[in-house]
């Protein structure tokens, strides 16, 4: 037996998800370290660089069908009203207007957890969708939203998260502004806070910040027969496939979803579009593929965000440095419809502390729902634990570094199981003499104008990957093989990662294999690339098929050469036999089979059990802030990472140097800025909503301090997409105040906060 | 984005003609990287685009014999940066050019777009009626109002975001409008307005009038010049707070010069005392320097959220002291 059903239950972007599937027994042992390998872990171009660069690469929005429409939402003006009369009259006698949806002649398709409707009466947010024209030429399209009239009654509204979470009268949905409030306790925290000497207490705030990929969002779709195909810029083709066929009401079979390159998701590409649902329908009613493309204020308005919060902390320390108890309270908003806005796992998990109290809120404010973005929860919840963890030091008048030190943990303190590896230590090591921690002295010992400060900041996150996730590798009869998975590529580089897998197996060149993923009728199941699960996920399950496939040409070659398999050695693509007498390239075997049979699937492996997966690394900042401009200015950010094994260092610190830069925008400037007496976004450009340009981004230095995990598979890879930017914006916030001997508590940390703090502070 | 006519003119008397007429809203797309915006965003409406590139006669700067340096209107902000007679003899327009914006903007914005811009506020640009607009509310007044004035404000409390306007002020320069068939020259500091005087436009501009070119007039060899600017992104990003400074220096006693603001008022900002109380200023005397600096400050009238900038203001002029002994 190879194989076995098993149920497999994985967090993912901070909820747990229960799966059942087949998976590999591991009968491979993990590769050794990756000087031992002879492509994994090198410097290895993207195999689809060429493709990109020289602008041959299709993305969703490149897609044109013949004959096809364009579709696109009128919006509500309104952050809460109700709709009372709908004229389609003049829009609809525009030239090329095909067709118009409202909630007056479409069905109820539920959304939003089945709070809403995918036209809804009722309109929540500015953004919020009114009406779905598709015309002949986007121009027209446009032009016909202007032409529609639509009579609202302004309803009450509220955007302030702390204002609406205490809110009577104004209530988002009438059940209320408050979702999924949750409670954690571990031991008592009463007898903690007695335990200690020091209590300290504070807040942190943060800002509501937004995804704003490169390539906006966007569908083609077409009913071919009673099959409908969406090409969708989408971090899960599957799960697409799921919640597109759920929402239709129609078979998930019937559903086929593909994408082939994406320009950025970071989270808010994990849901289905009702851009994608409204062109469906008009697409089967009119017998024509529509194609939806949001525009940049769409992008700002209605594709989900990052919540914000504020962050109640009261934390107990000995004068040893050891925590005693730590409390938080906290909330954020998720906007106008349910989602999570907790951020509370750094505080459980992080440090060793044996006495906690925890309290979240997810707030509804009349805006654009929030959605997973690149560590929920985490980089919030670092930024306020991390700022409180250094003003425990600065209270105990040691080295912060030392501090997390006496508070590390070898055991998951929620579940008490141990990691299967946890290599912080190393990392901080590292990433400390990158940065030249050495140097660091107290907060505010610099009285000059421009004042150089270090800080740091640790992560956790899980990103161990896990069952079900299968890729199948065929081989044809002159020895291209080619690799199929329902995965998908954001960017980050899974097309390399699954050539450079399968040719460190079979000791061929990548540029023999061909990576077929993002594409739910091709490819097996494999999961939504989320989480940082793609490459822990995937890549045993590419190295399972790999390795399966070697075993076939050598039993194929056993027979050919007539002798016992275990005397067969394979070497770069031939099999010799005992004397070396006799040589067969795998395309020569290929040539004897039929190449049915060359058809071969691998899954990923099991997660052990009884232990807890996580990856972990520290982020050291150096900043100078000018004391009268109040601009801080990143000079340098060391990084240093458990995430497993290293697949391709190349893409490995363009993921990470892109989390630093994310997380830099998010500790400087970036933030949505909401109208409070109009309840309407201020900033939907990317001009007004400020993200990092090349001329704010510092040096980065990144050393990896694990060498694989020994447990979790047979490529003991972990994920790094989200542990990229999880550490920065604390790190920078710490050394900011280690430059100024003064905290702000708030992100962004614009100039006008530094100014002001430094009044105060006279 | 929709209008009638797409027109390039041949001449600048053709350009003010069509552009004169009274019954369509004409507009001059000198490079565009404002229009365009303005047009995308439906902040205007226009019958007819005029776009001035074959007006070659526009382009250039010419240093004259008597230390004049022009400047044509259609030169662009990459033209100013590059151009080495400006950058040492004219730091402070140097800097200022070479702040603006990101370089592609740079290459295609020009000088008279610059000076012409209109202004960046949220309401403005955004999905509001306001005043300036032909709304009767400035929205900015109690809403969000950080990147708003603290000079000169009212009813409409915009900024003036041109970095080059400071900068010329600074220099004493003067603009050339085509009016009427006709050229004048005013000083650059008189070609804006306050929206107390009219909130509906930036400038003296009426219909029909072409901005032509920039008059430096000739400097004292030992100009001391700088200008700084505030912004929370280092690049495609607007003054919180610019400074553009023109300075003689005796040693470390200033004994001419003039200081300009960017940032903080709905035009460029300088203050008559202000530039008085500078001649004499010693750079030594830190206690000086800040009560000078204070009382610059003192005018000011923040509103709910852009306090900040009274200190940024006093603190940039400390700041430019230091840097330009």
């Amino acid at each position: 037996m190879t194989r076995k059903l098993i149920k497999s239950v994985i967090n993912i972007e901070n909820k747990e998800h229960e799966f059942i599937g087949e998976v590999s027994l591991l009968e491979q042992e993990t590769w050794g370290k990756n000087d031992t390998l002879k492509i994994i872990g090198k410097e290895i171009s993207r195999i689809d660089a060429v493709d990109k660069i020289s602008g041959t690469a299709s993305y969703t929005s490149d897609i044109n069908l013949p004959g096809q429409l364009y579709g696109k939402f009128l919006r509500s003006p309104y952050p809460s009203a109700k709709i009372l009369k709908i004229d389609l009259s003049k829009a609809n006698a525009l030239k090329g207007v095909k067709h118009i949806l409202t909630y007056e002649n479409t069905a109820k398709y539920k959304w939003y957890y089945e709070t809403s409707f995918l036209l809804d009466p009722i309109v929540r947010y500015e953004g919020d969708e009114v009406a779905f024209v598709a015309a002949e030429s986007e121009e027209i399209a446009e032009e016909a939203l202007k032409l529609i009239s639509i009579e609202y009654a302004k309803l009450p509204f509220v955007v302030d998260t702390e204002k609406a979470s205490t809110e009577k009268n104004i209530k988002v949905h009438n059940w209320g502004n408050i979702v999924e409030p949750s409670e954690y306790k571990r031991g008592n925290i009463e007898t903690g806070f007695a335990d200690a000497d020091f209590t300290i207490e504070d807040e942190f705030r943060t800002s509501v910040v937004l995804h704003n990929p490169t390539e906006p969002h966007c569908s083609v779709v077409n009913w071919d027969n009673d099959e409908l195909v969406i090409y969708d810029s989408t971090q899960a083709v599957y799960q697409i496939r799921e919640l597109a066929a759920n929402a239709l009401g129609i078979e998930q079979e019937k559903v086929r979803v593909i994408k082939k390159y994406m320009g950025g998701g970071f989270g808010s590409k994990l849901d289905l579009g009702k851009y994608t649902i409204a062109a469906a329908i008009v697409s089967r009613e009119l017998k024509k593929p529509v194609k939806v493309v949001m525009d940049r204020k769409e992008q700002n308005l209605c594709v989900g965000n990052r919540p914000d919060s504020i962050q109640k902390f009261k934390v107990g320390i000995k004068k040893e440095g050891l925590l005693t108890a730590l409390q938080l309270n906290s909330m954020g908003t998720v906007g106008a419809f349910p989602e999570g806005a907790g951020l509370s796992w750094p505080a459980k998990t992080m440090y060793k502390c044996p006495n906690l109290l925890v309290n979240e809120k997810s707030i509804l404010t009349n805006a654009g729902a929030a959605r997973a973005f690149r560590a929920p929860g985490h980089v919030q919840g670092i930024f306020g634990l991390e700022s409180l963890m250094d003003e425990c030091a600065a209270k105990l008048n040691m080295n912060p570094l030392e501090f997390r030190l006496k508070n590390y943990t070898e055991v998951d303190p929620v579940s008490n199981q141990p990691y299967t590896s946890k290599k912080l230590k190393e990392a901080y090591k590292k990433a400390a003499d990158l940065i030249g921690w050495e140097d660091w002295k107290a907060a505010g010992s610099s009285k000059s104008v421009n004042r150089i400060g270090l800080g740091m900041a640790s992560q956790i996150w899980w990103g161990g990957g896990g069952p079900p996730a299968h890729a199948n590798i065929k081989l044809d009869k002159k020895g291209n093989i080619t690799i199929y998975s329902g995965t998908q590529d954001l960017g980050t580089g899974t097309y390399t990662f699954i050539a450079m897998v399968a040719s460190e197996v079979l000791q061929i060149p990548i540029e023999r294999f061909n990576v077929v993923i993002g594409d739910t009728k091709l490819c097996p199941y494999a999961p939504v690339s989320g989480g940082s699960m793609t490459a822990p996920s995937v890549s045993p399950a590419v190295r399972d098929a790999a390795e399966r496939l070697k075993e076939k040409l050598m039993d194929t070659a056993a027979i050919l050469f007539d002798e016992e398999k275990n005397s067969i050695k394979y070497s770069n693509g031939f099999c010799v036999n005992s004397d070396g007498s006799k040589k067969v390239s795998l395309s020569e075997i290929a040539g004897h089979l039929n190449e049915q049979d060359l058809l071969i699937k691998g899954s990923r492996n099991e997660n052990p059990k009884g232990y807890a997966i996580n990856t972990f690394g520290a982020q050291f900042a150096k900043v100078e802030v000018d004391t009268l401009t109040g601009k801080v200015t990143v000079l340098k950010i060391s990084a240093s990472y458990d995430i497993g094994r290293v697949l391709n260092k190349l893409t490995l610190d363009n993921q990470i140097r892109g989390g630093i830069i994310m997380g830099l925008g998010y500790a400087l400037m970036e933030e949505r800025i909401i109208d409070e007496n109009f309840g309407k976004v201020l900033t939907t450009n990317l001009h007004t909503y400020k993200i990092p340009t090349m001329m704010d981004i510092p040096e980065i230095v990144i050393e990896i301090a694990s060498d694989y995990d020994p447990m979790i598979s047979n490529t003991g890879v972990k994920g790094v997409g989200e542990p990229a930017i999880i550490p920065t914006a604390a790190a920078i916030a710490n050394a900011v105040n280690n430059a100024l001997g003064v905290r702000i508590k708030s992100l962004p940390i614009t100039p006008d906060k530094v100014l002001i703090a430094l009044y105060v502070s006279k | 984005m929709k209008f009638k006519s797409y027109v390039y003119p041949l001449s600048l008397s053709a350009a003010s003609a069509f552009l004169a007429n009274k019954n369509e809203l004409n507009f001059l797309n000198a490079g565009g990287t404002d229009l365009l915006g303005l047009l995308k965003e439906d902040i205007i409406k226009a019958d007819n685009i005029l776009n001035l590139k074959y007006l070659k006669d526009l382009k250039y700067i010419n240093q004259e014999p008597s230390g004049e340096l022009n400047i044509g209107a259609l030169t662009s902000i990459s033209e100013i940066i590059n151009n080495v007679f400006i950058k040492k003899n004219y730091n402070v327009l140097h800097q200022a050019a070479s702040q603006i914006a990101s370089p592609q903007l740079r290459n295609i914005g020009t000088v008279g777009g610059n000076l012409c811009q209109r202004p960046r506020c949220n309401y403005f640009r955004g999905d509001f009626n306001c005043l300036r607009k032909g709304g009767d509310t400035c929205f900015a007044f109690d809403g969000f109002n950080k990147y708003h004035c603290i000079m000169n404000g009212g009813p409409c409390f915009i900024v003036n975001p041109s970095d080059l306007a400071p900068a010329l002020i600074s220099l004493g320069a003067f603009v050339s409008v085509f009016s009427n068939g006709r050229e004048k020259e005013i000083p650059l500091q008189d070609f804006y307005i306050l929206p107390s005087a009219n909130y509906l436009k930036e400038t003296i501009l009426e219909k029909g009038d072409i901005v032509t070119k920039i008059r430096i007039p000739a400097q004292p060899r030992d100009l001391k010049s700088n200008y700084i600017k505030i912004k929370e992104r280092e690049t495609w990003d607007f003054a919180l707070v610019s400074l553009a400074a023109s300075l003689v220096l005796d040693g470390k006693k200033i004994t001419k010069g003039s200081l300009v603001f960017g940032g903080v008022a709905p035009a460029p900002y300088f203050s008559v005392k202000g530039n008085k109380d500078l001649i004499g200023l010693d750079l030594k005397n830190n206690k000086a320097i800040e009560s000078f600096a204070e009382a610059f400050v003192k005018d000011a009238n923040p509103l709910s959220m852009n306090g900040y900038k009274a200190i940024m203001m006093k603190n940039i002029i400390i700041k430019l002291f230091s840097e330009i002994i």
